[in-house]
């Protein structure tokens, strides 16, 4: 596998990693950075991840890119708030951690669940209030309301964690309701973290529940184990205004958990809008703008003249009300934005079925942005049509598996099963038997003539001494 | 001396102990597939994972035959030496028997597999497999 990456971020960079790779990078004049992999070519078996962060400053950073297509102007912007005064201090958290004990838990995964709670447990401050409640074909919380984090409630709770095993069916809708039933108060953030491994079939329904039920909660899932239903959690924590970790193995959980707590501590910019001014009229996706924690910037999708403009971003931060004006620039023109912005505003229109409206309608809107854009959605296939067949009309087509690589730190021994040994004992113990058996015969016919010369003797001797 | 007969009454209990060890190892592996035979009916009858005793920890997912060596074995579930030691094991990791991509079928090669030796080509092994749902 070869990677190269044209990146244009849109503002200056002071960090551009890979994670997992070793890179190269080269900087042009527009500020436009050409990534390169060290070695040529390096095997398909890991995810290659890029992370990069702006220069740090006290001006938001605003980076704008345009497309024109069809008569129509698509932008992608991407704002990310500057760290200065003006930010509240954190509020007060109320945590609720909901673990899945159900039979698909049980060993490896519950051990990683623990152990994570473990760690959670730890992070929590001492005005902070929590409660844990399990489920599997029943729910079970710790207390009946959220406590305080004092250290005996906390010990209580770390010997709960301890005593949960994995058993039963998966009925995540009451505990899904549970958690996010709570007094409402405005002072406290109410935050849930869901671990799970997320194998549930009725997903529509919970979605719902998210979706009715959310409130100011905001719920975190963490998915557990080698293989998570990550459809349902990654939507979830979209639609519950959160995100979604995942947890691959025990040795991920400290780091994982760590940077999950730090963005969940951070304070937030929340309630986030944005005041286009007067006379400017777009179509931007996602309609509701999730939270931001620090440092993530904020990211649209927008249909209309936006260029030039200067646009008034409007948030709570913590307990204070939060503003900022941002003019856009043009930071060029790019490719692919439209198709951006039809992707953003399928998945949009995919949530809204979640939140009660008609299957039929969404479909509609759907199809009419999907069809447009020529792209895949639930409702719209491509089609490929070989306009020169290489292959006679009258033979079949032929089927064939293609060998891929395993995930680094896979064994094969570990997927498929290791072969098994092919041979028993049974052939060395019936043979050693038999030679024993022989053995024992032969000593006890020696020791007999043994016996046998010894007494001759004897009875030689005693003869000459008589003699 | 009476070493001699200590050494003989310790070499008569260790063979004794000893074949009756690899007797005992046969054995389980003819009994066992007499027992098999009856779960594979109940099997092939549209049960799914009919355990032949109690307290296995398998269950048969196909029938094996060698109609010139006289051979009819119930292929168990998974490939672990304890499963190995009633019949051949079908290997989790691998397809299902009779179902597209390779299935691997371990066995003893001194119990159930020992026919391997005398198996020529052009014989024909036959894989009855589980009814289609």
């Amino acid at each position: 596998m070869r990677i190269n990456i044209k990146l244009a971020a849109g503002f200056p960079l002071s960090r551009l990693e890979s994670t997992f790779h070793g890179i190269e990078t080269t900087r042009d004049e527009n500020n436009t950075h050409t990534v390169r992999l060290t070695k040529s070519e390096v095997t398909a078996d890991r995810d290659f991840e890029l992370t990069w962060s702006p220069v740090p400053g006290n001006e938001p950073h605003a980076a704008l890119f345009s497309e024109q297509w069809a008569g129509d102007n698509y932008s992608l912007m991407m704002v990310i708030p500057p760290h200065q005064e003006g930010q509240g201090g954190a509020l007060p958290r109320e945590m609720v951690f909901v673990v899945d004990t159900s039979g698909s838990m049980h060993g490896a995964s519950m051990g990683q669940a623990k152990a994570a709670l473990k760690m959670a447990l730890s992070r929590l401050a001492p005005d902070d209030r929590f409660n844990i409640i399990q489920f599997n074909s029943s729910t079970q919380a710790l207390f009946g309301r959220a406590v305080g984090a004092s250290p005996r409630n906390l010990a209580r709770a770390e010997d709960y964690v301890d005593s949960l095993t994995a058993s039963g069916g998966t009925e995540m809708l009451p505990a899904l309701r549970r958690a996010l039933t709570g007094e409402k108060e405005l002072d406290r953030l109410r935050q849930v973290v869901f671990m799970t491994d997320g194998s549930v079939g009725n997903e529509a329904q919970l979605f719902e529940v998210i979706e009715q039920k959310l409130g100011a909660s905001r719920l975190f899932t963490v998915g557990i184990g080698s293989a998570p239903n990550s459809f349902f959690m990654t939507r979830a924590a979209r639609l519950g205004r959160g995100s979604f970790t995942y947890i691959g193995k025990v040795s991920e959980v400290r780091s994982k958990m760590k940077a999950l707590f730090n963005k969940l501590e951070s304070p937030v910019l929340a309630d986030v809008e944005i005041d286009w001014g007067e006379d400017v009229q777009v179509d931007m996706w996602p309609r509701r703008i999730p939270d931001l924690y620090m440092g993530e910037p904020l990211v649209l999708a927008v249909k209309g003249e936006v260029d030039g403009k200067t646009v008034v971003i409007r948030g709570r931060s913590g307990d204070k009300p939060w503003q900022q004006r941002v003019t856009l620039h043009g930071g060029g023109s790019r490719g692919g934005i439209r198709l951006l912005w039809a992707r953003k505003k399928i998945a949009d229109l995919m949530d809204q079925k979640a939140r009660g409206r008609t299957e039929d309608e969404v479909r509609h809107e759907v199809l009419v942005v999907a069809l447009g854009h020529k792209l895949v959605s639930k409702y719209t296939s491509l089609v490929a049509v070989d306009k020169t067949p290489s292959r006679p009309l009258d033979q079949a087509l032929i089927g064939k598996n293609v060998p891929v690589q395993l995930p680094k730190g896979w064994s094969a021994e570990k997927v498929f099963g290791s072969m098994p040994q092919t041979a028993t004992p049974a052939l060395l113990n019936l043979l050693l038997g038999v030679l024993a058996m022989i053995g024992s015969w032969m000593v006890s016919v020696f020791g007999k003539r043994n016996r046998k010369n010894v007494a001759d003797e004897v009875r030689h001797l005693n003869g000459e001494m008589y003699r | 001396m009476k070493w001699h007969r200590y050494l003989a009454a310790g070499l008569l209990l260790f063979g004794g102990w000893q074949l009756s060890e690899g007797i005992y190892i046969e054995a389980k592996a003819v009994v066992a597939q007499m027992l098999l035979q009856q779960a594979w009916q109940e099997t092939r009858q549209g049960g799914s994972q009919v355990i032949p005793w109690p307290w296995a920890d398998t269950w048969p997912v196909a029938r094996l035959k060698v109609a010139r060596l006289d051979i009819d074995q119930v292929v168990l579930a998974g490939a672990s030496g304890r499963t190995l030691a009633f019949g051949p094991g079908h290997l989790f990791g691998s397809a299902p028997p009779g179902e597209e991509g390779n299935s691997v079928i371990s066995g003893h090669r001194d119990t159930h597999f020992h026919f391997l030796k005398t198996l020529k080509s052009g014989d024909l092994i036959e894989l009855e497999r589980r009814m289609a749902q």
